[in-house]
C-alpha cells in the first residue's frame, strides 16, 4: 500500500469512526467512553464483555451497532438450561434421511450473549470456543462463522445466586471488559426524552463491508519495537512470577494477564492510533487501553479481597511504575 | 542512508553528543576522586615514599589509565540505544512516540504506514523546534568527597610542615628557597648530569630526599646517610673522569705525560726513579740548553710544575677523602664529617677534574651537607640549652662551638688547600695552575677551623717536601755531582727565567715570587745537607 493510500485510509477511518460514534450517540445517551471502547474493541477484532446493572442500555447499544453497520444480529438470553446446541446449531434429518446442519444463533455477525454468566459452564465453553476459533465444529464437521463475527456478552454483577462466573481462561477471550455505570443527571434528562422512549431514530447505515475494511486497515498498522516492548512490560508487570512486577502485584495477584492480553493491548492501541489520525502507535495508546484490556485478566488472591484491593487499583499502580520506552 | 534517516539520526545524534560529554565529565570526576585518594595516601599514609621522576611518571601513567578505564566504564554504563534517546526526545517534545516509531520504521525499503509515519514526522519537524533534553551528570556528587579528601590532606600536610612531630630523631627543616635546596635542584641541569643516566637517577633521589627534608619528614641521620651516598657516587664519577682526563692528556700532551710519569713514580714510592727523572729534566732544560730559554721551554717548565703540583696535591687529598668517607658514614660523627667534606671534597673534585659541572655538583652537595649539619647543630644546641647544659659544650654533633665554626668564616685565613705544598705560603698565595679560589665559591670553606687547617697543611706538604726532594738531595749529598749540578742549573735557569719574565711582565708577579721562594727554600735545604764533593 502506498503512503498516499495509507493517508487516505487513515483519514477515512477517523471520519467513519466519528460518524459511527455520532450515530451511536443517537441511540445511547452519554456513555461516551463505553461507546468508544466498544467500537475500538470491535475494530480491533475482539469480543467485548459488558458489565453493568440491568437497564443501562447494554442490549440497546449492541443492537444499535448492528443497525449502523448493517450487520446480521443475533441474541441469546443465557439461562441455566441453555444448551450448546441452542447456540451452535444441530444436524437435522431431512425428508430424504440425510443430515442437514441447522445453524444456531451464533451464525450471525454480531452476537449478543445476554447475561452470559447465567449459562452453564458447558454452554459457556461452547460459545467461547466459537468466539476464539470463529468456527463451529459439530459432529466432526467445521462450519465457519461469517465475517465479521464478534460477540458482545453482558453480565449482571447483581443477583449472583444461580450464576456461573466465567472462568479466567474464558474471560481472557474478551478483548475488553467494559463496565457501564449509571448515567449522570444531565444524561438522565435526555434519556427520559419522549422521543427517545418512542423507539430508535431513523439512521442511514454505513456499508456492510466497512467494518471489515476498517479491521484490515488496523491490522496493517506497524508498531515500533519500543511500543511493543512497553506492552510486553505491562503484561509482565501484571504477572507476579516476573521480576518486572511490583511488590503489590506479587502480593495480591494470583494470575496476571496472558500473552493474548499483550496482543489485545497492541491491537486496541492500533485502533486508537488510527482514531487519532496517526500512522504510528504510541505508548499513550497502549496506556489508554490498559484498563479495559487488563481489568478482567487480573485474578486477585484472597489477600487482595481481604485488603479491599481491586484490579483497577493495581493496574493504575502498574501504569505508574512501569516506564515507557526501551530499557537502554 | 535515506535523507529521512539522516535527519532522524541527526536529531538523535545531538542527544548522543550530549551523552558522550556527560560520560567524559563523569570519568573525570571519578579520576579526580582517585587522584585525591592517591594524594592523601602519599602525603599522609605513606609519607616516606620518595617520588622520583620515574615514579612520578608511573603515577601519572596510572592516573591516565584510571581515566581511560573510567571513561570506558562510564561509556558502557551510560551507553544508550538510538531508540532510547529518541524516546527521551519524544518525551521532552511531547511527540507521542512519533520519533521512536519513525526511527524504527526508517529503512530503505519502507512503504505504506512506515513511510507515512516518517513523512508526517518530517512535516511535523518543520513546524516545531526540537528541544534536545539535558543529560543528567552521573556521580557528580563524587566531587564532594574528592574535594574533602584533597582539602583535608592539604590541611594536614600544611600543619605537618608548620609543626613537625617529635619522634625522637633530630628533624631537619630546610627552606624550599634556600641555597642548599636550589643547589640540589640545579644538579640535574648540568651537561655532565644529563649525560649519565645513573647520575640522573642519583640526582633525582637526592632531590626527593631534600623534598622530604623540606617537609620535615626525615631525620638528620637518614638525610646524612643518603647525601653521603650521593657524595660517594659523585666522587667515584669524579675519579673515573679524572682517569679519563689523565689518559687523554697523556695521549695528547707529551709534557703532561712526563709529569704524570713523575707522579706515578712518586705514588709508587720509586724515589730513585723520581730523582732520575728530575735529573733528566734538569739536564734537558738547563744543561743541554744554556739560558736564555725559549718561550716554549719556559712554558713547558711552568706547565710541568703546575701538573706535578696539582696531581700531587690530588693524591694527598684522596687519602683524606677516605678518612672523610669513614666519618660521614658514622651518624655520631656528623659534624666532623661535614667539616671534613668542607675541607676536602671541593678541592678534591676541583683537582681531579677540570669540568665546571663537577665543581658545581660538588659544591651543591656540600652546600646541602653543610646546611643540614648546621641545622642539626642548631637543633642540638637548642636541645642542650633546654636540657640545662652549657652552651658550646660537647654534644653528639659537636655542639654549638662546631656550629659556630662551620657558620663563620675565619678572617685572614689563607686558602690552605690551595697553597702549594712544600712552601710556607705566607699570605696564602695561590698555587699556579691549581684551582685557586675554589674554596671561595663554597660558603662552607671559609669556616674551616684553624686547628684543622694546620693538620691538613702537614699532611699535604709532607710528601712534596720530603720524599722526592730529599731523594734528590740525598743523591747530591751522597756526592753525586751530576745531581747537584743538574739541580743547581735547574734552579739557576729558572731564576733567570723568572727574572726576565717578570721584567717583560710575561708572568704575574705573585707567580714569580712564589716560584722564587719555592726554589730558594729547596736550594737552602739542599745546600745544608750536601757534603763537600769528594
Amino acid at each position: 500500500m502506498e503512503a498516499g493510500q495509507v493517508e487516505r485510509n487513515v483519514q477515512a477511518f477517523g471520519e467513519v469512526f466519528s460518524s459511527i460514534e455520532g450515530l451511536l450517540g443517537k441511540f445511547i445517551v452519554g456513555q461516551r467512553d463505553t461507546v468508544q471502547s466498544l467500537l475500538v474493541g470491535i475494530l480491533a477484532g475482539g469480543h467485548v464483555l459488558l458489565e453493568g446493572a440491568p437497564g443501562l442500555g447494554k442490549t440497546r447499544l449492541v443492537k444499535a451497532l448492528s443497525e449502523i453497520f448493517s450487520l446480521k444480529f443475533g441474541r441469546i438470553q443465557c439461562t441455566p438450561d441453555l444448551m450448546p446446541v441452542d447456540i451452535l446449531g444441530t444436524n437435522v434429518l431431512t425428508e430424504g434421511g440425510a443430515a442437514r446442519f441447522q445453524p444456531g444463533p451464533v451464525f450471525v455477525n454480531i452476537l449478543l450473549a445476554d447475561e452470559v454468566n447465567r449459562a452453564t459452564p458447558k454452554t459457556q465453553s461452547a460459545l467461547l470456543e466459537a468466539m476464539e476459533e470463529r468456527t463451529v465444529t459439530l459432529y466432526g464437521q467445521s462450519h465457519p462463522l461469517p465475517r465479521p463475527f464478534f460477540v458482545v456478552a453482558t453480565q449482571n454483577p447483581l443477583e449472583m445466586e444461580g450464576t456461573y462466573p466465567l472462568p479466567e481462561a474464558q474471560l481472557d477471550r474478551f478483548i475488553f471488559k467494559l463496565v457501564i455505570d449509571h448515567p449522570p443527571m444531565a444524561d438522565m434528562r435526555a434519556i427520559l426524552d419522549p422521543q427517545l422512549l418512542g423507539g430508535g431514530p431513523n439512521i442511514k447505515p454505513v456499508p456492510g463491508d466497512t467494518l471489515i475494511k476498517m479491521q484490515d486497515t488496523v491490522t496493517r498498522m506497524p508498531v515500533a519495537a519500543p511500543v511493543r516492548d512497553y506492552a510486553i512490560k505491562l503484561y509482565r508487570g501484571t504477572n507476579p512470577q516476573f521480576e518486572e512486577s511490583s511488590p503489590q502485584v506479587k502480593k495480591y495477584v494470583r494470575y496476571g494477564a496472558s500473552p493474548r492480553g499483550a496482543q489485545a493491548l497492541v491491537a486496541a492501541a492500533r485502533v486508537w492510533a488510527m482514531v487519532g489520525g496517526r500512522y504510528h502507535v504510541s505508548s499513550a495508546d497502549v496506556r489508554k487501553t490498559a484498563v479495559a484490556v487488563l481489568r478482567h485478566r487480573l485474578v486477585l488472591n484472597f489477600e487482595a479481597e481481604a485488603d479491599g484491593v481491586t484490579s483497577m487499583q493495581l493496574i493504575e499502580k502498574i501504569l505508574q511504575e512501569i516506564p515507557e520506552g526501551p530499557a537502554r | 542512508m535515506t535523507p529521512a534517516e539522516a535527519k532522524l539520526d541527526g536529531i538523535v545524534g545531538a542527544l548522543r553528543r550530549k551523552q558522550l560529554l556527560a560520560v567524559a565529565i563523569s570519568a573525570l570526576v571519578e579520576m579526580f576522586l582517585v587522584a585525591a585518594c592517591v594524594y592523601a595516601l602519599l602525603r599522609i599514609g605513606l609519607p616516606n615514599i620518595a617520588l622520583s621522576k620515574p615514579r612520578r611518571i608511573v603515577l601519572a601513567f596510572g592516573l591516565l589509565l584510571v581515566f581511560v578505564a573510567a571513561l570506558l566504564l562510564e561509556h558502557a554504563r551510560q551507553s544508550r540505544s538510538n531508540l532510547f534517546l529518541a524516546k527521551r526526545i519524544d518525551l521532552a517534545n511531547q511527540l507521542d512516540d512519533h520519533l521512536v516509531s519513525a526511527l524504527s520504521f526508517a529503512t530503505p525499503t519502507m512503504a505504506g504506514f512506515e513511510r507515512a509515519c516518517v513523512d508526517s514526522l518530517i512535516m511535523r519537524l518543520q513546524n516545531i523546534r526540537i528541544q534536545i533534553p539535558d543529560v543528567r551528570l552521573e556521580r557528580v556528587w563524587l566531587l564532594v568527597p574528592a574535594f574533602l579528601i584533597a582539602g583535608a590532606t592539604g590541611a594536614v600536610d600544611y600543619r605537618r610542615r608548620q609543626r613537625p612531630q617529635d619522634d625522637g630523631g633530630t628533624r631537619i627543616a630546610l627552606s624550599p628557597g634556600g641555597p642548599a635546596y636550589k643547589a640540589i635542584e640545579s644538579l640535574g641541569k648540568t651537561d655532565a648530569g644529563k649525560a649519565d643516566p645513573a647520575y640522573v637517577k642519583k640526582i633525582e633521589e637526592a632531590r626527593a630526599r631534600l623534598e622530604q627534608i623540606v617537609s620535615s619528614t626525615a631525620t638528620k641521620e637518614s638525610v646524612l646517610k643518603d647525601l653521603s651516598e650521593v657524595r660517594d657516587m659523585i666522587a667515584q664519577q669524579d675519579a673515573a673522569s679524572s682517569n679519563i682526563t689523565e689518559a687523554a692528556l697523556q695521549l695528547g700532551d707529551p709534557k703532561t705525560q712526563r709529569a704524570e710519569h713523575l707522579l706515578s713514580a712518586f705514588r709508587s714510592g720509586q724515589a730513585g726513579a723520581v730523582a732520575e727523572a728530575l735529573r733528566e729534566l734538569a739536564d734537558t732544560l738547563a744543561g743541554n740548553k744554556p739560558p736564555p730559554l725559549t718561550p716554549e721551554e719556559r712554558k713547558e717548565i711552568a706547565d710541568l710544575l703546575a701538573a706535578v703540583g696539582q696531581a700531587t696535591r690530588a693524591a694527598s687529598l684522596m687519602n683524606q677523602l677516605e678518612q672523610v668517607s669513614t666519618n660521614v658514614r658514622d651518624p655520631q660523627n656528623g659534624a666532623q664529617a661535614a667539616r671534613d667534606v668542607s675541607s676536602v671534597a671541593a678541592p678534591l673534585v676541583d683537582a681531579m677534574t677540570r669540568e665546571a659541572a663537577r665543581k658545581q655538583l660538588s659544591n651543591a652537595l656540600n652546600n646541602a651537607l653543610a646546611v643540614v649539619q648546621r641545622q642539626a647543630n642548631v637543633e642540638a644546641a637548642k636541645a642542650n640549652k633546654q636540657a640545662g647544659g652549657t652552651p658550646g659544650a660537647s654534644t653528639r654533633d659537636g655542639g654549638t662551638a662546631v656550629a659556630d665554626k662551620l657558620g663563620k668564616p675565619t678572617p685572614g685565613m689563607p686558602d690552605g688547600e690551595d697553597a702549594v705544598p712544600g712552601t710556607e705560603t705566607p699570605g696564602g698565595n695561590p698555587a699556579p695552575g691549581t684551582g685557586a679560589g675554589t674554596a671561595k665559591e663554597t660558603e662552607w670553606n671559609g669556616g674551616t677551623a684553624e686547628s684543622q687547617m694546620s693538620a691538613d697543611d702537614q699532611r699535604i706538604t709532607a710528601p712534596w717536601t720530603n720524599a722526592p726532594v730529599r731523594t734528590l738531595v740525598s743523591a747530591g749529598a751522597a756526592g753525586d755531582d751530576s745531581a747537584r749540578n743538574a739541580l743547581r742549573a735547574y734552579l739557576k735557569a729558572d731564576k733567570a727565567l723568572l727574572e726576565r719574565e717578570v721584567r717583560r711582565e710575561e708572568i704575574p708577579a705573585e707567580y714569580a715570587q712564589f716560584i722564587q721562594r719555592y726554589f730558594s727554600n729547596i736550594q737552602q735545604d739542599w745546600e745544608s745537607q750536601w757534603k763537600p764533593a769528594k
